[in-house]
């Protein structure tokens, strides 16, 4: 019994050291206000936080994390996943927060601010019109969803079509492919379930750039194309650059 | 050595029973039942953990190749329902057989209560098997290794209840009043179960916290269970055998200090700089987990002095295909644990954070650790149990199972640290850092089949034992049935 009790309460020390302890500091954190009412992080819109629940359902966090690391603590400043390093801030409102563990696909942080297909490239647009983007960037995330090698044909994402479902008849929407996310593949039609359209709009709600006081952004600017390779310099590098 | 050898002497508050002490043929049939239930149940879903991982492998490296309309298949939920197979299925499971017979046998106590640990087994299989299922369809949490949905939780909450309680009455039964080292972590493992599901059913799914708290939490959960639960009672296995194999332990003073050690230390760890946490968190988490190095050295001394002075003595009875299993498994715990210390700090982590690095860690304790632990302790068991000889396969088995658990360890630790340096250097696309994986990705696949084939022989070799015993059983039975009929006849044939 003495064992019993005494293992127990070892166990003990490292909840209170590392959970216990942790968890009241980090229940201070609040959102940031931004004036006219709003904060950091806003609160997701509905349909992103049920896109929240299928992202989880679908276990995909065992491939992408939402996290971005330190400059100079890997490539992701280098490769445009983020202009800064991922906060306890970013995920207040998160339940659960899916930071996931290993990259087989990439970091989905600020995927709603940069081109899914390409590294460091910004999304580009056919229009200038606000809510166009909004839809044609939707638009890319469902065929990426319906089947991620039209995209990339190396990709070893696996293909979501059962959230989806094909027509062979167009309908009056099918006339403008880019109307709820609704586009069409070899002549058929390809209506994204609910399911689907959720996910995207959490896709879409995953845009963590504004500046904070505790994740000021790196020293210098992203010159992908002339800085040297970070791994030769891995073991050279020290911590001292890491926020504290 | 000298320990040992005090620790004969009678504790003062233990009061000995009236009853005689049970010979180890009582002990074994009061057990027999209940621990091959259990060996077959773990032995069962590490096949089905197993195979389901196979799946979502060949799924990563062929993505077109399954249909794209089962959800259920998706690699996601392949991965989140095997490592529920795995984890509660198999490692707990397995463990918790270790425990209770090491128990029975070095306590000197005999199952009593069979409804409460028959009821248990019952009850935990039906939670692990719902939990399965409900990955499968979606109902994950979102945790990696405690994906289980809340219906799934409260049964297997109730299931380590039991088996903590059903250790308890053991225990309190036992004639032996010095409790052996070994059953320390044993003693602890259920209670451990315990805590880590109803902590994670809590803070987790019924009342979450939100935000990073919550990585935390799953962290230190996730810390608990390999670290202290896992790598402990692998730990007290390897005691166990040394016991059975008649090498006194050289001294429990050093075992108590890694028993403690290994609870104290095992919830740190597994924070890089990376994750979204203040700096001290992490700081502190590195420099706790590095002080884990002092009770794996204490457990390798004592282990290793053991093995010196047994020699020294030649009393022993090693034999060398258990004894291989229960050295691969030490060495892999010790590994696990000090590429662990390496992933904590901050030059390495660089390189293997967010790899493949991380599984082939976590497969290395589940795959080398634990398999081997419980295969080895399942030949040395499964026969003297049940008084069957086994089949002459067991080197062949056991090449396999070594060599298919190593290499799918190595393929993933190897991946994991390519991926990351493609990864680093940013010049490289991100899918051509992808596809320097898939080499590797294709050897753990050949691992994870070769090491189903190893399953399925020791499935078969352990299953013509068990039916051999259960056929000896049904004629022992039908011999009583036809003496007690003559009995009769002979009486009724007096009477007339």
């Amino acid at each position: 019994m003495v064992i019993l009790i005494s293992g127990i309460t070892s166990i003990g020390i490292s909840f209170y050291a590392i959970v216990l302890k942790p968890a009241i500091q980090l229940t201070q954190i609040r959102p940031l206000p931004l004036g006219a009412g709003e904060t950091y992080p806003s609160p997701r819109p509905g349909s992103a936080l049920i896109g929240m629940q299928t992202y989880r359902s679908l276990g995909c966090y065992y491939c992408h994390t939402r996290i971005v690391k330190p400059y100079q603590f890997g490539s992701d400043y280098e490769r445009g996943w983020g202009f800064r390093r991922a906060v306890a801030r970013d995920y207040i409102a998160d339940n659960p927060p899916l930071l996931g563990s290993t990259r087989l696909g990439p970091d989905l942080m600020n995927i709603a601010s940069r081109a899914p297909e390409k590294y460091a490239v910004k999304w580009s647009f056919s229009s200038t019109n606000k809510t166009e983007q909004s839809i044609q960037k939707k638009a890319r995330f469902l065929l990426i969803l319906y089947d991620p090698r039209l995209l990339n044909p190396d990709s070893i994402m696996p293909s979501y079509k059962y959230l989806f479902s094909e027509q062979n008849q167009y309908s009056k929407d099918a006339l403008n492919p880019q109307a709820r996310g609704i586009f069409l593949f070899k002549s058929n039609q390809i209506i994204p379930g609910d399911k689907a359209e959720r996910l995207a709009d959490f896709l879409d709600s995953m845009k963590y750039e504004q500046p904070l006081y505790e994740a000021p952004a790196p020293p210098e600017p992203m010159n992908v194309i002339n800085r040297p390779s970070a791994l030769t310099n891995v073991f050279k590098n020290n911590t001292s650059d890491l926020p504290k | 050595m000298v320990s040992s050898q005090k620790g004969k002497k009678e504790l003062p508050r233990f009061k000995k029973r009236a009853e005689p002490e049970p010979s180890a043929d009582e002990i074994n049939a009061s057990c027999r039942w209940f621990i091959t239930l259990l060996i077959g149940k773990s032995a069962v879903w590490l096949l089905i953990g197993t195979l389901m991982r196979g799946f979502a492998l060949v799924e990563l490296i062929f993505p077109d190749l399954t249909p794209a309309t089962a959800p259920a298949l998706s690699y996601g939920r392949l991965c989140a329902s095997a490592s529920t197979a795995l984890l509660y299925g198999f490692a707990f499971q397995a463990l918790v057989a270790i425990s209770f017979y090491s128990t029975c046998l070095l306590g000197r106590s005999k199952i009593q209560n069979r409804a409460l640990v028959y009821g248990s087994i019952a009850l935990w299989n039906i939670g692990v098997l719902s939990g399965a299922i409900g990955a499968l369809f979606g109902d994950s949490t979102g945790y990696e290794w405690f994906e289980l949905p809340h219906y799934s939780g409260t049964i297997l909450i109730a299931a380590s209840a039991l088996f903590a309680v059903g250790l308890i009455l053991l225990i309190s039964n036992r004639s032996q009043p010095l409790i052996h080292p070994s059953l320390w972590f044993g003693i602890i493992l259920p209670f451990g179960m315990f805590i880590t599901i109803t902590a994670s059913q809590l803070f987790l799914v019924r009342f979450p916290t939100g935000g990073v708290q919550q990585f935390l939490i799953h962290n230190w959960l996730k810390n608990i269970s390999f670290n202290s639960l896992l790598s402990g009672e692998i730990i007290g296995a390897v005691f166990y055998f040394l016991y059975v194999s008649k090498a006194n332990l050289y001294s429990r003073r050093v075992a108590l200090f890694s028993f403690f050690g290994l609870l104290i230390l095992g919830g740190f760890g597994g924070i890089s700089p990376s994750i979204p946490l203040p700096r001290w968190i992490f700081e502190l988490s590195r420099a706790m987990y590095l002080l884990m190095i002092i009770p794996l050295a204490a457990t390798f001394l004592n282990v290793g002095l053991t093995l010196l002075y047994s020699k020294k003595i030649g009393d022993t009875k090693f034999q060398p295909c258990p004894s291989l299993y229960f050295t691969t498994a030490l060495i892999s715990v010790g590994l696990f644990i000090i590429f662990g210390i390496a992933e904590s700090s901050t030059t390495i982590s660089r390189i293997v954070e967010f790899t493949l690095f991380s599984t082939g860690r976590e497969f290395l304790l589940l795959f080398c650790g634990v398999v081997f632990t419980f295969v080895g302790f399942v030949e040395t068991l499964l026969p003297a149990l049940h008084n069957k000889e086994t089949t002459t396969a067991a080197p062949l088995q056991m090449w396999i199972i070594i060599g298919g658990g190593l290499t799918l360890c190595i393929s993933f630790l190897l991946g994991g640290f390519v991926q990351g340096a493609s990864y680093y250097d940013y010049s490289e696309t991100f899918i051509d850092a992808v596809n320097s994986v898939k080499p590797f990705l294709f050897l753990g696949l050949l691992a994870n089949t070769v090491i189903v084939a190893a399953l399925l022989l020791f499935l078969f070799r352990n299953g013509l034992i068990i039916i051999r015993a259960i056929s000896s059983k049904i004629t022992n039975l039908k011999e009583l049935n036809r003496s007690e009929v003559i009995g009769k006849t002979e009486n009724n044939e007096e009477i007339l």
